[in-house]
């Protein structure tokens, strides 16, 4: 099994129709590609050639979606999230659950290094990103990518545990807002204890 | 939490003190085989809630009861009382053996006096003819750690005792436990005592040195550095004041026992009405207690709402955006202070009913007006008026202390402070929203340059006193070891920080307290203060002892 490229991509627009006039072509942000298993002179082909898969499919990947799309004998994984989209071009045989793990980390580990700048990314990138390059050789092995869903589960059900325990102490005792409300109107209705008599020069206003 | 307050971090190891006294009290428990019923008298009891669990006791074989009138309901054969030297307690005990008598139970008595056993007490028995049916012994505990930095001697009646009738076997107690202190802190070099009580207390404890002398050539640089000794009677003006701080406040109006209040359980939101007090326990180990007990109230309800407002803001962001695991792990953190927020948002609001009424806020403005000297005969009306309504008595004889001299030491003192900023005080003036206590003035100046500085004013204040430096001259001869005293001023000017050990002899008050604890984290004092009292006062309890006495 094998993945030849990774990419992320940046996909405005629906994307899903062919003739989606006036919306742009997803811009790429990173590229890692291997190419070494073609012969020499099919390379600069086959970069081309992957470079035009991740485009068409990023492109009809709407935002917030995952998809599979089975192009001759390669596999293209795409997940977009919310604009961001992240692209496995994959064998057949490279596990989908896999990937998609894969894809999440790639985004995660992305938006950790550049934030948000990829919004106004207009052209496509010229310098390799180090990571994506690492993780194309890294993640050959799939175990690798499952490692990586196990870490999320867990993390998951880690915060899952948390707000519940955040949940059921908001519920025992003092109700956190009605709480907030006793301590705002102490807050309002005290006064302060300085001397009213020097300050009005009065004294003694018998109740 | 716990009601007996952690003392992890106090200035001296007041926890191996606390130690040493539960070690003796389980030894006399255990020096009596099997099971025994021990007999406390109430307000002993109460002191001891604060030095062990009664748990502990339980484990040691003692059955647990309180000392009354009424013959002792147990099967026990074996009694140990465990009594202060007061006359009526005796009474009671000797009743109590009596009754058995009469009814042909047979049982085994043992006494245990604290912190000493007294010719009187013993008499008693001895006329009753039931001495010799009483196996005696002493329970020597003179301190007892409210807090970590504040040790009571649990006298009661001290203040009474000594300036009403002359009685000084308090001060001998006082003496004592300073000296059995010094055993293990170091002979505490510089003495300041103000008042006829603290100048008898140096007397004697002067005296303990010299029949049991403390070997200050083994140990290092005392730990305590000054010892400063003040007589109520030197301020009576500060407990008249209503204390303003939270702890003041909530003593004032709820009355603080062995470090707690009891209140009823609606308060606490316990929603039935059913009658049911409930402890709040209120020492430092509550650490939102420990930040705002000595606050003027009117900054702490600022406080409480600040903390409720930023939980509520922390979990609306919780709620709604993602967060790490770690960021969760901190709010479920935070949440643990929830608890302790509510149960002073409570207790603030049950005060707040108080303070909002205009008969708080007129008292308070004659309170201030009378210490500024201003407007006596309105205030005269005023309390003309009060007595009218019969407004208890205790208020009206607050009002009416004399201030002889007065002015002159409130000038001199800067006791009247103008422009106080409650919430970011620079002066002690900020405990009574612009009076500095006057005895914590006298402390002040008592650390800073002595109290020769203010020689004029302390003729003005009532009783002698004393300035003096100890030193203990080296051992080489055993037999030449009497302390030699100076009386010029030395202060320790190397820019580390001193201990102070500051006693009440009559009470303090919270908001005394409270003044101390600022001072020491002022810039520029170098000091750091632990206190003890003879027990924690306030207005109403030092003219309720004189009062009942009086009828």
């Amino acid at each position: 099994m094998k993945i030849t490229a990774l990419l992320v991509l940046r996909c405005d627009g629906a994307g899903g129709s062919a003739s989606s006039s006036g919306s742009s072509d997803p811009v790429v942000l990173a590229n890692a590609t291997d190419v070494s298993h073609f012969g020499y002179f099919q390379r600069g082909a086959a970069r081309e050639f992957v470079l035009f898969v991740a485009r068409t499919v990023a492109k009809r990947t709407p935002p917030g979606q995952r998809q599979s799309v089975q192009h001759e004998e390669y596999k293209v994984h795409c997940y977009n999230q919310n604009g961001l989209c992240a692209l496995a071009v994959a064998d057949d045989h490279y596990p989908v659950r896999s990937a998609f793990s894969l894809l999440n980390k790639v985004l995660e580990e992305y938006q950790k290094t550049f934030g948000e700048s990829w919004r106004v990314q207009q052209t496509d990138a010229d310098q390799p990103w180090p990571y994506l390059t690492d993780a194309l050789t890294k993640f050959q092995d799939p175990a690798e990518a499952d490692k990586l869903l196990k870490i999320q589960k867990d993390l998951d059900e880690t915060k899952i545990i948390l707000h519940k325990t955040i949940d059921s102490v908001l519920e025992r005792g003092e109700k956190l807002d009605s709480l907030v409300e006793k301590s705002s109107d102490l807050s309002a209705a005290s006064q302060m204890f300085y001397k009213q008599a020097r300050k009005t020069n009065q004294c003694c206003t018998m109740l | 939490m716990a009601q007996i307050p952690s003392l992890d971090n106090a200035h001296l190891n007041l926890a191996s003190l606390r130690e040493q006294s539960q070690k003796e009290l389980l030894n006399i428990l255990k020096n009596i085989r099997g099971k025994k019923c021990l007999v406390i008298d109430p307000k002993l009891g109460g002191s001891l809630s604060l030095l062990i669990q009664t748990s502990l006791l339980k484990e040691n074989g003692a059955e647990l009861r309180h000392l009354s009138a009424e013959p002792v309901e147990t099967e026990c054969t074996r009694i140990l009382y465990l009594v202060r030297p007061q006359i009526n307690l005796m009474k009671f005990i000797s009743s109590n053996i009596q009754n058995d008598l009469s009814k042909g139970v047979q049982r085994e008595y043992f006494l245990y006096f604290v912190p000493r056993r007294t010719v009187v007490c013993e008499k008693i028995f001895e006329e009753e003819k039931v001495h010799h049916l009483l196996t005696i012994g002493e329970y020597p505990f003179y301190l007892l750690p409210l807090d970590e930095d504040v040790l009571s001697f649990e006298l009661d009646l001290a203040y009474k005792e000594c300036f009403v009738d002359g009685d000084t076997s308090s001060l001998w107690h006082i003496a004592k436990a300073i000296h059995k202190l010094e055993f293990s802190s170091g002979v505490i070099p510089n003495v300041r005592a103000k008042g006829k009580a603290s100048t008898k207390v140096t007397e004697i404890l002067n005296s303990l040195q010299v029949e049991e002398p403390i070997n200050s050539a083994d140990m290092g640089i005392p730990e305590i550095n000054t010892l400063i000794l003040l007589d109520r009677e030197v301020d009576m003006v500060t407990p008249m004041c209503f204390q303003l701080t939270y702890e003041g406040l909530l003593d004032e109006i709820l009355q603080i026992n062995n470090g707690s209040v009891e209140i009823d359980s609606t308060v606490m939101g316990g929603g039935q009405q059913d009658g049911k007090k409930i402890k709040v326990p209120l020492n430092s180990s509550d650490k939102l207690y420990k930040e705002i007990r000595d606050l003027n109230f009117e900054v702490v309800v600022q406080v409480l709402r600040q903390k409720a407002t930023s939980i509520q803001q922390d979990y609306a962001e919780v709620k709604s955006t993602s967060q790490s695991v770690s960021e969760l792990k901190d709010f479920v953190k935070k949440l643990n202070s929830l608890p302790e927020i509510a149960r002073h948002v409570n207790l603030a609001q049950h005060l707040q009913s108080f303070t909002c009424k205009p008969s708080f806020h007129a008292r308070l403005d004659i309170e201030q007006t009378l210490l500024e000297l201003q407007n006596y005969e309105i205030c005269f009306e005023y309390i003309e008026e009060m007595i009218h309504k019969q407004e208890p008595l205790v208020n009206v004889l607050r009002l009416l202390e004399s201030k002889s001299n007065w002015l002159a030491i409130a000038r001199a003192l800067q006791l009247i402070v103008e422009d106080t900023d409650t919430a970011n005080p620079n002066d002690i003036s900020y405990i009574f929203s612009g009076y500095a206590p006057l005895s914590i003035r006298l402390v002040q100046h008592a650390i800073r340059s002595g109290w020769r500085s203010i020689e004029e004013i302390m003729k003005l204040l009532p009783g002698p006193h004393v300035d003096l430096k100890r030193s203990v001259s080296n051992s080489s001869s055993s037999q030449d070891a009497n302390p030699v005293f100076q009386s010029n001023l030395d202060r320790i000017a190397d820019g580390r920080r001193s201990l102070a050990l500051v006693i009440f002899i009559g009470g303090i008050t919270f908001a005394e307290i409270a003044a101390l604890r600022f001072l020491s984290s002022q810039e520029g004092t170098g000091y750091d203060f632990i206190v003890a009292t003879t027990k924690m006062v306030n207005g109403t309890t030092i003219l309720e002892t004189l009062m009942t006495n009086n009828s």
